[in-house]
């Protein structure tokens, strides 16, 4: 499978092999039809084998307006339908915010081997602990402030964040 | 708990449509701390890897939506991870004219299986749906085209069933679409 498909107008994949490419290949004997079964076979097996061609939610047509190749970019007439921008988050908050909590290295006091009897101060280091100063997403080196995720194609923007500070 | 967050966010997929999702990443595993995309994946360690991406992938897959494990393979690094021209313009093709290729991250045999493959085994144990090629060049030549990784390791010796999906733009000659894809 080709990633990401059928766009002639889009700079960086002009040249998806896919269209016409698959015919001339197995006009000229290059692609042979047990090749092209195996990828026919091995594309699709998933879809059924997880039971998705049966009533799986449509897709949300915001989701294509929010994509760096949107729609009309394509080939391809997109009939999206649906609920426009669902709210999926549901109770999740829960499992994120206790996943949170398991990940965080912490030290047990063990026979009260820490100085933690009665603290006066506590001084809390590190620039991953304050309130970005350049904004969540400044990714520039002498940043103060959290870095709450990093770039490339999971990068998402928080709705909600808690800064160790705080 | 790791099971459980595949559960819910292949939830919240599956609600707005989407069949399949990007992701778990054991690639890069994490070779360089300045590794770009190492924040996506689980550790450094491919034992834990593995063991992320098996609970991911069926927690994900639990509730019908398909999993794709990348970046397959030696994607350890995200400066030149595709062709460009001197001048530094990006492309993803690889034409004929004097480019510059991607950085080809090599490794042997032992090294691959012990330490990189480890997690992609492990999640094509777990019946992942699909596995993305990379960007990257191993052993000199490109992921979405390199027989030994796609065929060799991943189809052969791992045994896998499913479908590979080239990363966004790469399939850098014809050569991907006649043997490997």
């Amino acid at each position: 499978m080709e990633m990401p498909g059928d766009t002639p107008n889009v700079t960086f994949a002009i040249t998806n092999y896919w269209n016409g490419t698959i015919q001339e290949f197995r006009a000229n004997g290059t692609l042979t039809s047990s090749r092209l079964d195996d990828m026919v076979l091995r594309s699709l097996t998933p879809y059924f084998y997880l039971g998705q061609d049966v009533a799986y939610p449509s897709v949300d047509p915001s989701s294509g307006d929010l994509n760096a190749l949107y729609p009309p970019m394509y080939r391809y007439d997109f009939n999206l339908t649906g609920t426009r921008s669902r709210d999926v988050r549901d109770s999740h908050a829960g499992l994120i915010r206790a996943l949170g909590a398991q990940s965080a290295v912490l030290l047990k006091n063990e026979n009260g081997a820490l100085p933690l009897k009665a603290p006066k101060n506590i001084g809390v280091f590190g620039s991953d602990a304050a309130d970005s100063v350049n904004g969540q997403y400044g990714f520039q080196e002498e940043d103060i402030g959290t870095l709450p995720i990093g770039g490339g194609s999971g990068m998402l923007r928080q709705y909600l964040l808690q800064v160790m500070l705080d | 708990m790791i099971y459980q967050r595949g559960v819910e966010m292949g939830s919240e997929f599956k609600a707005k449509g989407a069949h399949i999702i990007l992701g778990p990443v054991s690639g890069p595993l994490g070779r360089v701390a300045l590794g770009g995309r190492n924040w996506e994946g689980f550790s450094p360690d491919p034992y834990l890897t593995g063991v992320g991406m098996r609970e991911t992938i069926s927690g994900l897959q639990s509730v019908g939506l398909q999993a794709c494990a990348k970046h397959y393979i030696l994607n350890e690094q995200e400066s030149q991870r595709n062709p460009s021209f001197p001048n530094g313009t990006m492309q993803y093709s690889d034409p004929p004219e004097a480019t510059i290729k991607s950085v080809s991250e090599n490794a042997d045999d032992r090294t691959m299986h012990e330490i990189y493959l480890w997690p992609f085994a492990d999640a094509v144990k777990a019946g992942v749906s699909s596995v993305m090629c990379s960007y990257n060049r191993i052993n000199g030549t490109y992921g979405c085209q390199n027989s030994k990784t796609l065929n060799g390791l991943l189809k052969e010796e791992l045994g896998f069933q499913g479908y590979v999906v080239s990363d966004w733009g790469t399939k850098q000659s014809s050569h991907s679409l006649q043997v490997f894809l």
